[in-house]
C-alpha cells in the first residue's frame, strides 16, 4: 500500500514536471507563431473572401469563382502552368532527390577529394539565385559559351535561343533546377548519414556487404525519416514555389507555373484574388501532402537507433 | 559539448534580455526638418540635392535633408502600405494613386499646391503650379477612381521625365547606307523601307576585331515593353486622342466597354509592330530577345544596330559607358501610314504615303500648310505628328499622409516648379519637368546633340500620351496591360509559335470577353 | 587519403573511380561559371562584351578596389556590412535552430494531445502562400520596437517552419534507449535533452544551421525593412543589382558578387571539416 502511494506521487510530480518541460520547450515557438504568423496573417487569409468594389467591400467566394473560370480559358494556359508546376517537381525532387542521395552517399564513402567536392557541390546553394541565374543566362546567350562550344563540336553555327524559344525554354529551366538543386539536399543527407551509428556500417562491411546493398538495405531505411521529410517538404512547396521563373522568363515562352502566376497577380496591386488562388491550392495541397506522408511512412517503419 | 551548450544558452539569454531593452523605435518625422527621399535611377542622383541647395539659398532658415539612393522605391512602397515613415516627400516612379488612396489612405491631399503660385524667393506672378504643368499630365495627378471621398483631389506632382521615342545611331546608319543616303523616317512605311534597306545592305561593323552585321533595330528581352513607346503613339495617331483615352480607361462616354479597349487603331499599331519584330523579316538583331539592358545599349552604341526605342534617360546611362562616342539622336515617332485610310474615309481624300511624308516634312519645317492638301487634312496630320509617349505621369513626387511637415513639403514643391527650379532639374537630370513653357527654358552650358534632339521634340508641337492605370478597372479589378499571360511584343517576336498581330488581337479579345463579368463585378 | 582508397576492395575501387570521374565533370560545370565570373571581373566593361572566352587584356585587380569603394549604403562600408551580416546570420541562425529544435523534439518524442495538430499546422503554414501581410508585420515590428539588430531576432525565432519539419524527421529516428537510461538514472527531461539528445542530433542541427545561415545571409528584405542603420551585404548586392540597370559596369558587379560570396565560402570551408569530424565522433559517444 505504502509503496504504491509513493509511486503515484512520484508519477504525479513527474507528470507535472514533464508538462512544464513540454510547455517551456514549446513556449517560444508557440508565442512566436501566435504573434508573427497567426496574428499577422489572419487578415491575409480573410483577403481571399474579400472583394473591394465601388460601393465598398463585399464578402464571399467571388475570387474563387474567378479562378475556376480563368482556369477553364484555353488562352490563359493555366493547365500548362499546372503541367509545368508538376514537371518542376518531378525533375527537381523526384529525380533530384535520389541523385542527391547518391551524391551524399559517395561523399560519405570518401571518393577521392570528397572534401573538395563537398565544397564545390555546395557552391550553387551559397550564392543568391539572382546571381546564379545571371551567370547561367550569360552562359546560354545566343553568342555565349554554350553555343560557341556546340558550334565547335558540331562544325556548324549553333544559335539556339535556350531561354527565349519556347521549344527549349522550359527544358532549359528544368535542367537548371536539376543541375543546381543538389546543394542543400546534399548538406541535409550528409548530415543524416553521418549520424548513423558507425558500428552498424562496420558490421555490414565485415559481412562483405556490397555498396549497393549497403545503400539500399541499410542506409536508405535508416535515413528514411529525413528522405521522407524532404519529399513532404517539397510536396508542400509544390504550388507556392515559383522556382527561378521570375529571373529567367517571367512566365513567357510557355514557362508559366502556378507559383509564378500567383506571384504575378500579387504584382498587380490587388491581393484579394491571389490570396484566393493561394487558398485553393492549399486546399488541394494539404491532403496531397498528408497522402504523401502516409504513403512514405508505410514504406519503412521509423527506425530508432 | 557541455561547455558549448552552456555558452550558447547563456548567449541566448543575453540576446533576449538585450532584445527586450532594445533600442528600436517607431518611424516618425521630425517637425521642422523636411525629409526628402528621391529614387536614384536613370535620371541620376543629383537633381534633388541641387534643388535643395538652391531652395536653402532662398530660405536660409529652413532645414532640409535629401536622401537619394536606389532603394528609395522600396522604402516608398513600404511607407505607402504601412503609413509609417519619416519622409515628407518621396520622388519615385510607378505610384498607383488609386490603390493607395482606397486601400491605405496613405497619400496626402496636396490640391493646395496646384492653386498656389510657384515661388523662388518671391512668388511668380499670374500663374499657378497647375498652369505651369502640361494639362494632360495634371489630370493624371488626381485620383481617378470612383470613391467619393477622394474625388477631384490631387495627390501627386510630376517629377522629371521626358519623351520616350525612337533613337537613331546616325553613325550606324551612315555605315549601313552611306552618308546622305538615308533620312529620318516620317511614316511607318518609310520606317519599314529603311529597315529593308539596312537589312539588304548587309553592312558590317567591326568591334574589337570581330565583324558584326548591322541590323535596323535592337531591343532587350528584359524590357520588351519599350516597344510601347512606339506603338502607343501609333494607336493615338490612327484613332485620335479620344480613342486613346477611351482605351486607357476602357470606357466610351463614361461607360465601360470592351470595344474601348480594343479599337481598330490597336490592331493597326500591332500590325506595324509585328512587321518590325517578326523573326522572318530579320529587322531586329537576332540576339535581342536574349539581351540584357546593358548589352543592348552597348551593342546599339557600338553601331551593331541603327535604331533603338527608349526614353530620354538613355543619354545619362550611355555616358556611363565608355562606348558613348556614337552620334545618337531622338526623333519624333513616325506617323502610322494607315492614317491615310482614316483621312480617306473621313475626308474622302486619298493620300499616298509619299504625300503623307511631304505633309509631315512641311509640318516639321514649321509650315502652316502643304501643297495639295486641305487645311483640315493638314491639321489632322499635324495632330498625329505631335503624339509622343512619356512616362511623366508615373514619375511623381508625393507627400505621405503621415508627414508632419506638409506645409514645408508644399513650399518646396512650389520652388521645384519655379522657373529656377525647372532649370536646375533640367541641368542636373538632363530632363524636363513636364511644363508647358518648356520652350522658354534652356539649361545653361552646352547641350549635347542628343539633348538638343530631345529638346526639339519637347519644345515643338508635342502632345504627350502615356499609359494610365488610374481607372479602377486596372488597379482594383486587375486588368493588366496584357490581358493574358503573354506580352504582345513577345507573342509576335518569339522564334517559335509566333502570333500574327491579328491572332494576338483576337486572343486579347477572347480573354477580355471571358474576364469581363469579373471586372464589372468590381467596378460596374 | 589515397592509401585508404587503395586498401578498398576491387569492385569498390572501380565504382568509386567511376563516381569520381562523374563528380569531377559535375564539379567542373559548377566551377567554370565561377572561374569565368572571376576572369570577367578583371576586365573592362567593353572587354566583357567582346569575346566570351578571352583572358583579360590587363588583369584589373583595381576593379575589386573600386567595387569595395562603391559598395556602400549610406555611411556603412563593405566591412561594416560584413559585420552586420555576420551578426544577423549567426545570431539569427542560432535562435532559429534552437527554437525549432525544441519544438521539433517535443512534437516528435513527447506525444501529447496537440502534437499531431501542431505538425499539421506546420505543414499547413508551409503550403499556404501568404500575400499582402507586409503592412501587418511591419507595423507589429515597429510597435514592438523590434527594428534593431537584436529585437529582429524575434522574427527568426519561428519554431514551425522548414527547420521544424526537417528536425522533426531527425528526432523521430533518434534512439530513445539512451534517454530511457538517463531517466532511470534520475535525469530530468531537461538534462536528457541537453546532454543526450542534442549531442546525437548535432549533425542534423549543423546541416539545418548551414542552410539557415545561407538563407539569412542572402536575405536582403528583412534588413532592408527593419535594419536601416545596419545594412547587410545582401542588401548591398541588391542595391548593386538595381544600379546595374542604369549604370553599366558588369565586371565591377561581378567583383561585388564574388567579394560577397567569399566570407560564407570561407566559413563553410573552415567549418566543414571540424563540423563533420567532430559530429561523427560526438555521435559515437552518444
Amino acid at each position: 500500500m505504502k509503496s504504491e502511494r509513493v509511486k503515484s506521487n512520484f508519477f504525479r510530480s513527474r507528470k507535472i514536471r514533464r508538462g512544464i518541460f513540454i510547455g517551456a520547450m514549446l513556449s517560444i515557438g508557440l508565442i512566436q507563431f501566435g504573434i508573427f504568423w497567426v496574428y499577422v496573417n489572419i487578415d491575409s487569409i480573410l483577403l481571399a473572401f474579400k472583394l473591394t468594389t465601388r460601393t465598398g467591400v463585399s464578402w464571399g467566394f467571388d475570387n474563387f469563382k474567378r479562378f475556376f473560370h480563368e482556369f477553364k480559358m484555353p488562352d490563359m494556359e493555366l493547365s500548362l502552368a499546372l503541367t509545368n508546376t508538376f514537371l518542376l517537381f518531378l525533375v527537381g525532387t523526384v529525380m533530384g532527390l535520389p541523385v542527391s542521395l547518391l551524391f551524399a552517399y559517395y561523399l560519405y564513402k570518401k571518393v577521392p577529394c570528397s572534401k573538395f567536392f563537398r565544397v564545390v557541390f555546395f557552391l550553387p546553394s551559397i550564392i543568391s539565385a539572382a546571381v546564379l541565374v545571371a551567370l547561367f543566362k550569360y552562359l546560354l546567350a545566343v553568342e555565349g559559351p554554350v553555343n560557341t562550344i556546340l558550334s565547335a563540336l558540331t562544325g556548324r553555327e549553333v544559335s539556339i535561343e535556350w531561354l527565349t524559344d519556347e521549344k527549349y525554354s522550359m527544358g532549359t529551366i528544368l535542367f537548371y533546377v536539376f543541375w543546381t538543386g543538389f546543394g542543400s539536399n546534399i548538406v541535409l543527407l550528409t548530415g543524416a548519414i553521418h549520424r548513423l551509428p558507425v558500428d552498424v556500417l562496420e558490421y555490414a562491411k565485415l559481412d562483405g556487404v556490397k555498396m549497393t546493398r549497403e545503400l539500399v538495405q541499410i542506409i536508405i531505411p535508416m535515413i528514411w525519416p529525413t528522405l521522407s521529410t524532404l519529399l513532404v517538404f517539397a510536396t508542400a512547396g509544390l504550388f507556392t514555389n515559383s522556382g527561378p521563373i521570375l529571373l529567367f522568363t517571367e512566365g513567357q515562352y510557355k514557362t508559366m507555373t502556378i507559383g509564378y502566376f500567383i506571384f504575378s497577380e500579387v504584382q498587380s496591386n490587388s491581393y484579394e484574388y491571389p490570396a484566393a488562388i493561394g487558398l485553393i491550392f492549399t486546399v488541394i495541397g494539404f491532403p496531397l501532402v498528408l497522402i504523401v506522408k502516409g504513403v512514405l511512412g508505410k514504406i519503412f517503419e521509423d527506425v530508432e537507433y | 559539448m557541455k561547455k558549448l551548450c552552456k555558452l550558447l544558452s547563456s548567449l541566448l539569454a543575453v540576446v533576449f534580455a538585450m532584445g527586450m531593452s532594445g533600442c528600436g523605435g517607431t518611424l516618425k518625422g521630425v517637425k521642422g526638418t523636411l525629409n526628402i527621399a528621391s529614387f536614384e535611377g536613370g535620371y541620376g542622383s543629383t537633381w534633388a540635392t541641387a534643388l535643395k541647395d538652391a531652395y536653402l539659398a532662398h530660405n536660409p532658415e529652413a532645414k532640409v535633408v535629401v536622401t537619394c539612393n536606389p532603394l528609395v522605391r522600396e522604402t516608398a512602397v513600404t511607407a505607402l502600405q504601412t503609413n509609417m515613415t519619416d519622409v515628407d516627400i518621396f520622388f519615385i516612379d510607378g505610384v498607383g494613386v488609386g490603390t493607395y488612396c482606397e486601400n491605405y489612405g496613405s497619400l496626402a491631399d496636396i490640391s493646395e499646391l496646384y492653386s498656389l503660385s510657384p515661388k523662388a524667393g518671391a512668388d511668380e506672378e499670374n500663374t499657378t503650379v497647375k498652369d505651369k504643368i502640361m494639362p494632360e499630365v495634371v489630370s493624371e495627378m488626381a485620383y481617378g477612381g470612383d470613391w467619393k471621398e477622394f474625388e477631384n483631389k490631387y495627390y501627386t506632382v510630376p517629377s522629371p521625365s521626358g519623351p520616350c521615342a525612337l533613337i537613331l545611331n546616325t553613325d550606324a546608319l551612315d555605315n549601313a547606307l552611306g552618308k546622305g543616303n538615308w533620312r529620318e523616317p516620317r511614316t511607318t512605311n518609310e520606317l519599314l523601307e529603311l529597315c529593308g534597306a539596312i537589312s539588304a545592305a548587309q553592312a558590317k561593323v567591326t568591334v574589337s576585331g570581330v565583324k558584326h552585321t548591322v541590323y535596323p533595330f535592337i531591343y532587350s528581352g528584359e524590357a520588351v515593353e519599350y516597344w510601347r513607346y512606339l506603338y502607343y503613339p501609333w494607336i493615338a495617331q490612327y484613332g485620335g486622342l479620344e480613342t486613346w483615352n477611351n482605351m486607357q480607361n476602357v470606357k466610351i462616354n463614361g461607360e465601360y466597354s470592351q470595344g474601348a479597349y480594343r479599337p481598330e487603331a490597336k490592331l493597326k499599331a500591332f500590325e506595324v509592330l509585328e512587321k518590325i519584330i517578326k523573326r522572318s523579316n530579320g529587322y531586329c538583331d537576332s540576339s535581342s530577345m536574349n539581351n540584357s539592358f546593358n548589352q543592348t545599349q552597348k551593342y546599339f552604341l557600338q553601331g551593331r544596330a541603327c535604331m533603338y526605342v527608349t526614353g530620354d534617360w538613355f543619354e545619362m546611362e550611355a555616358e556611363n559607358s565608355s562606348d558613348y562616342k556614337a552620334n545618337i539622336k531622338m526623333v519624333r515617332t513616325p506617323v502610322i501610314s494607315e492614317l491615310a485610310s482614316v483621312i480617306q474615309s473621313e475626308n474622302g481624300v486619298s493620300l499616298t504615303d509619299e504625300k503623307l511624308r511631304e505633309v509631315i516634312s512641311a509640318i516639321d519645317g514649321g509650315n502652316e500648310s502643304a501643297d495639295g492638301v486641305s487645311g483640315e487634312v493638314f491639321e489632322q496630320v499635324r495632330t498625329a505628328r505631335s503624339y509622343t509617349f512619356t512616362l511623366a505621369n508615373s514619375s511623381v513626387g508625393f507627400v505621405p499622409e503621415v508627414s508632419v511637415n506638409k506645409d514645408m513639403a508644399i513650399d518646396f514643391l512650389r520652388f521645384m516648379y519655379s522657373d529656377e527650379g525647372i532649370k536646375i532639374v533640367l541641368r542636373e537630370s538632363r530632363s524636363y519637368l513636364p511644363v508647358v513653357n518648356a520652350s522658354e527654358i534652356n539649361a545653361e552650358g552646352e547641350l549635347s546633340s542628343f539633348r538638343k534632339s530631345v529638346n526639339e521634340i519637347m519644345q515643338g508641337d508635342t502632345k504627350y500620351i502615356y499609359s494610365s492605370a488610374r481607372d479602377p478597372i486596372h488597379y482594383r479589378a486587375g486588368l493588366d496591360t496584357y490581358v493574358g499571360n503573354e506580352k504582345p511584343e513577345v507573342a509576335m517576336g518569339k522564334k517559335t509559335g509566333a502570333l500574327t498581330a491579328k491572332e494576338y488581337f483576337e486572343k486579347e479579345g477572347r480573354l477580355l470577353n471571358e474576364k469581363w463579368a469579373d471586372y464589372m463585378k468590381v467596378v460596374g | 587519403m589515397l592509401k585508404s582508397f587503395l586498401k578498398r576492395p576491387k569492385t569498390e575501387k572501380i565504382v568509386l573511380s567511376l563516381v569520381f570521374v562523374f563528380f569531377f565533370v559535375y564539379a567542373v560545370t559548377i566551377i567554370l561559371p565561377f572561374v569565368w565570373a572571376f576572369l570577367s571581373s578583371l576586365k573592362t566593361d567593353d572587354e566583357y562584351y567582346e569575346k566570351v572566352f578571352a583572358l583579360p587584356k590587363q588583369w584589373l585587380f583595381s576593379n575589386y578596389i573600386m567595387a569595395f569603394r562603391e559598395f556602400k549604403i549610406g555611411a556603412t562600408s563593405m566591412l561594416g556590412m560584413i559585420g552586420n551580416s555576420l551578426w544577423l546570420t549567426f545570431a539569427g541562425t542560432f535562435v532559429a535552430v534552437m527554437v525549432s529544435s525544441a519544438t521539433a523534439y517535443i512534437v516528435a518524442k513527447y506525444p501529447f494531445w496537440g502534437s499531431k495538430l501542431i505538425y499539421r499546422i506546420a505543414i499547413f503554414t508551409m503550403i499556404i502562400p501568404i500575400v499582402g501581410n507586409l503592412p501587418a508585420t511591419y507595423k507589429l515590428v515597429m510597435q514592438l520596437q523590434l527594428n534593431n539588430p537584436i529585437g529582429i531576432l524575434a522574427l527568426y525565432a519561428g519554431g514551425f517552419g522548414f527547420n521544424f519539419i526537417i528536425l522533426h524527421g531527425f528526432y523521430r529516428s533518434v534512439s530513445w534507449t539512451y534517454a530511457e537510461a538517463g531517466f532511470i538514472d534520475g535525469a530530468s527531461d531537461w538534462k536528457v535533452y541537453w546532454r543526450i539528445i542534442l549531442p546525437q542530433a548535432l549533425p542534423a542541427i549543423v546541416s539545418i544551421a548551414i542552410l539557415s545561415c545561407i538563407g539569412i545571409w542572402n536575405d536582403y528584405y528583412t534588413p532592408f525593412l527593419y535594419l536601416k542603420n545596419s545594412p547587410t551585404l545582401a542588401l548591398g548586392i541588391y542595391q548593386f543589382d538595381i544600379i546595374q540597370t542604369y549604370r553599366s559596369n558588369v565586371p565591377i558587379y561581378y567583383c561585388a558578387i564574388l567579394l560577397s560570396v567569399l566570407p560564407i565560402l570561407i566559413v563553410f570551408c573552415c567549418f566543414q571539416n571540424t563540423i563533420m569530424e567532430n559530429t561523427v565522433a560526438g555521435g559515437l559517444k552518444g
